[in-house]
């Protein structure tokens, strides 16, 4: 579900707001929905993966790599494939982190407000 | 825990974010520069270019075409003028903005707020030069005639509607890299850009060497080694024309003192290298029966190019060339009756002047008999992360002080400072003569065009459907007597100051001379008759040699016979100079088997810089360590900054003076000859040349050891071009080195029909993402050209890949 939502929401606020909406979304969605923390972290990890992936292949096979090979050299990594993972991976990993940090910090409000139940 | 989990993640995602939106040392922010919404996939262009668009523009007067070619060379159609240079702005800045900025901050000394404290040496000296004053006093020029003012304003216009227009996604991949915005064009920007040229061709000097060298030798081997004429020369005003004006009266020269210099920071040298060719042939020599005009100036190679190609049509013009990204109007170029192009001429427009303070508080100096007032500039140079410094410039009515020595505390001496007297502070309008020469349709709007430019002074080669052709070492030339300026003069007595101005009429020119075409390749501007001194050392004249001989012997010359001259790879060096140095050598030293060889293959060169020739790679070290060993001794390590004599003047000892003091070695014991120079040079130019390149074969060829290639501007790993394997040399007359060499060649064929071919080492496109970034490369590199789509009207043709309608 986690996942859907993030890759949809996402996919699309992406075009009008800053980068950093990948990491704002997870960590909202999280705080509302979020079950178990590996699965929280995978599924925003997973949706952000999967969503830059895919854009980034479709803008390198559109523009025949022009610019990939360029930038993978700059930024030393091996290949215009290799470009390709890392920034995936860069947006998946900035999902996933905040996903999980909106778990933790749903979970430390529930325990709170449980304690302050019981008292 | 729970707490303390959601509390270390919260930190953990925080400092995430920090790293991924912000630079860190050389890498760009990560996640914003990796996200394929927002960061560099986003400047990675198709192939096709989308073939019609129609955009609305305010600020346009009125309906404006621009069509591209094949090339993505902008054909731009309007109305009126100020339409033409609005779109001129708009469509270069679409192409070249993150160029135009960094230049116009380079110029500024503004680099530090992009790239933090490693660039605050340089900011510094570009501040302490004058540049800022210089771009102030110049749009002052530009603002006072009404015609330039609208076309600066015009294009600025221009440039800021592309700006307005940018999200932070569509911004130039290098403003993503380096992490910052473009900032607004202003009109001083345009004037910055024209200082910077003249801050590359008119801004070097050799007053300190000179100075230092006749403290230390004394002026006899000042007037032995560093003459104020070549040996051999090839004047651009052919030596013996007569002058047919009464020039005035020069100044008398004063006698002054040196003063002590010591300094830390060295001006600009000069360096051979920022040259350039240009001619033009008359009629009578040529296949069509009219002139034809070639131009192909050297400066330092990068991508994206200096040079940007335009056509402006208007009821007023139509032009077509190359354009300065930054600057309005073309520079190089052609309209239907005329065709004009420069090359540098390198007379002395800087001068320092030794300052004598009153006290260490530096507020007077001595001048003219009286203490004067010191003025202050403060300049404040922002640094990335926020800090500032503040740099205080001192300002005589010479100019900046932009050397001021450490004061010694344990001397209580009056300290001394240098100012710099450079024709770039004063007010100037340069955009003028391009304003005219874009329009200009015989001689006489030419020589009109010419009077009123400054500098940088460059040669003006021209030609017209009149048959005319001509040729003016052009600029405003201060008044000097004889030398004044070789060496730094004494600020405090007025005879040292500028007299004035040779009058621009009376600028060394050339109309049609008998010997059927003029040309220059940044050699002396005339012989020793010209009545005036404007420099005592110009570039070596072999390039020169080698175009006159050429285009003397040449008849029914096309455009062909004319690129094929601009890629002659002659080297008139070698030819002076190889068979004395092959005589010298001691053959029975040579014991290696690539010695050997190597002496053989020198034997046999036909002293043709090609890219195949092991030759050329073994003659360019070898004259080099050559010359560094008869002049290193005497130059280096004397306790002050020096240089060496002209390659004219160690020509004329290699050949005709070889009992020259100078030979020996004065580091050694044994008195060694010329021969032994020759022989010892040989054997270590062999050896470097194994070490660098490995045993003698394929790898020792000239297009290997020189090693072309195109840098980025800022020289970002993987926006760099290919290698190039090419011929040409510094000496020869396609002058491509290393990193430097022909940055736009041209030839147009003048007639009822103008026809027209050029090429730069480059692309329109700034863009590294983008097809046309470095496209013309290969054409450039194989020594073809492409003929320039010159259009008449605005119908496309299949050499035409879209039209923008722009409306208001």
């Amino acid at each position: 579900m986690l996942f859907i939502l993030i890759l949809i929401i996402c996919t699309i606020l992406q075009f009008f707001t800053p980068w950093w909406v990948v990491m704002l979304v997870p960590f909202l969605l999280a705080l509302w929905k979020s079950e178990k923390a590996g699965r929280t972290f995978l599924e925003a990890f997973g949706a952000i993966f999967l969503c830059w992936l895919v854009y980034s292949f479709f803008i390198h096979f559109k523009t025949a790599g022009i610019l990939t090979s360029k930038v993978a050299e700059m930024l030393m990594v091996k290949s215009s494939m290799v470009l390709i993972a890392v920034t995936a991976i860069i947006g998946g990993l900035s999902a996933g982190l905040a996903a999980l940090t909106g778990y933790f910090c749903k979970k430390a409000f529930l325990s709170n407000s449980a304690e302050a139940k019981q008292a | 825990m729970k707490i303390f989990k959601a509390i270390t993640l919260l930190v953990v995602s925080g400092a995430v974010f920090f790293v991924f939106n912000n630079k860190t040392g050389p890498l760009p922010p990560l996640g914003s520069f990796s996200s394929p919404y927002t960061g560099f996939w986003q400047n990675a262009e198709n192939r096709q270019i989308e073939k019609d668009l129609s955009l609305s523009l305010p600020g346009l007067k009125d309906e404006v075409s621009i069509l591209y070619d094949e090339n993505r060379v902008p054909h731009i159609f309007a109305k009126n003028d100020y339409d033409a240079y609005f779109t001129q702005g708009y469509v270069t800045a679409k192409d070249r903005l993150w160029q135009m900025d960094f230049q116009t901050r380079f110029a500024a000394g503004r680099i530090s707020e992009v790239v933090g404290e490693r660039a605050l040496e340089l900011d510094r000296y570009k501040r302490r030069t004058g540049m800022l004053l210089g771009a102030e006093q110049s749009l002052k020029g530009m603002m006072a005639n009404p015609k330039s003012k609208m076309v600066v304003e015009a294009y600025t216009a221009g440039i800021n509607a592309y700006i307005a227009s940018l999200k932070p996604k569509d911004f130039p991949i290098e403003f993503k890299i380096l992490d910052y915005k473009p900032e607004q064009w202003t009109l001083l920007k345009c004037a910055l850009l024209l200082k910077q040229m003249t801050s590359t061709l008119a801004g070097g000097s050799d007053d300190f060497y000179m100075t230092n060298i006749l403290k230390t030798y004394g002026p006899s081997v000042v007037k032995d080694l560093f003459r104020d004429y070549p040996f051999r020369e090839d004047p651009i005003i052919p030596a013996g024309t007569k002058w047919t004006f009464t020039p005035l009266k020069v100044p008398p020269t004063p006698s002054s003192f040196i003063a002590m210099m010591t300094d830390s920071i060295r001006p600009q040298e000069k360096i051979e290298g920022i040259g350039s060719n240009n001619w033009a042939v008359a009629g009578n020599k040529t296949a069509t029966g009219m002139p034809i005009l070639a131009n192909d100036p050297h400066l330092d190679l990068t991508l994206p190019s200096i040079w940007y190609q335009i056509q402006l049509i208007t009821p007023t013009m139509n032009v077509y060339g190359v354009s300065l990204p930054g600057a309005p109007h073309v520079i190089i170029g052609f309209n239907k009756n005329v065709s004009w192009g420069v090359t540098n001429v390198d007379a002395d427009v800087l001068d320092w002047y030794q300052i004598k303070f009153k006290d260490n508080k530096k507020e007077e100096y001595w001048w003219n008999n009286k203490w004067n007032k010191v003025t202050k500039r403060i300049e404040t140079i922002s640094i990335r992360g926020g800090k500032t410094l503040v740099d205080t410039i001192l300002f005589t009515h010479h100019g900046p002080i932009v050397y001021i020595d450490e004061q010694k505390p344990f001397k209580d001496n009056v300290p001394v400072g240098t100012a710099m007297r450079w024709i770039a502070h004063d007010q100037s309008d340069e955009l003028a003569t391009f304003y005219k020469l874009n329009r200009a349709k015989n001689y006489e709007d030419y020589r009109e065009a010419l009077k009123a430019y400054t500098a940088p002074a460059q040669n003006f080669v021209f030609a017209d459907n009149h048959n005319n052709i001509a040729i003016t070492p052009n600029g405003k030339y201060p008044l000097k007597w004889k030398e004044q300026g070789k060496f730094v003069l004494d600020g405090s007595d007025p005879n040292n100051d500028w007299q004035g101005w040779i009058p621009a009429e009376q600028n060394p020119t050339i109309k049609n001379p008998e010997r059927g075409f003029v040309s220059s390749a940044n050699q002396s501007s005339t012989d020793p008759t010209y009545p005036y001194y404007l420099n005592w050392e110009f570039a070596p004249y072999e390039r020169a040699a080698r175009i006159n001989r050429r285009l003397t012997q040449m008849n029914h010359i096309t455009v062909d016979s004319l690129r094929n001259l601009q890629n002659d790879n002659f080297s008139v060096q070698a030819e002076n100079l190889r068979t004395t140095m092959l005589s010298l050598v001691d053959q029975g030293q040579l014991k290696k088997k690539e010695e050997i060889e190597g002496f053989r293959i020198m034997n046999q060169w036909n002293n043709f810089y090609n890219a195949k020739e092991i030759a050329a790679s073994i003659f360019d070290l070898w004259y080099n360590q050559l010359n560094n060993s008869i002049w290193a001794d005497d130059f280096t390590d004397k306790g002050s900054i020096m240089r060496f004599p002209s390659r004219d003047r160690t020509t004329q000892i290699i050949l005709f003076e070889q009992n020259s003091k100078w030979v020996d070695n004065l580091s050694t014991p044994q008195k060694e000859t010329l021969a032994d120079l020759a022989t010892i040079s040989f054997i270590s130019t062999i050896d470097s040349l194994t070490k660098k390149q490995g045993p003698l074969g394929e790898k020792w060829q000239w297009g290997y050891v020189k090693d072309t290639q195109i840098a980025h501007l800022a020289k970002i790993p993987g926006f760099n071009s290919k290698h190039l394997f090419s011929g040409g040399s510094k000496g020869s007359v396609n002058a491509l080195n290393h990193n430097n060499g022909p940055s736009w060649r041209m030839v147009v064929q003048l007639g009822q029909k103008v026809k027209a071919f050029g090429v730069y080492p480059g692309g329109q496109s700034g863009n590294p993402g983008s097809w046309y970034y470095d496209n013309m490369i290969d054409t450039w590199s194989d020594g073809k050209l492409n003929e320039l789509v010159y259009l008449l009207n605005p119908t496309p043709d299949k050499r035409i890949i879209s039209t923008v309608k722009l409306k208001k």
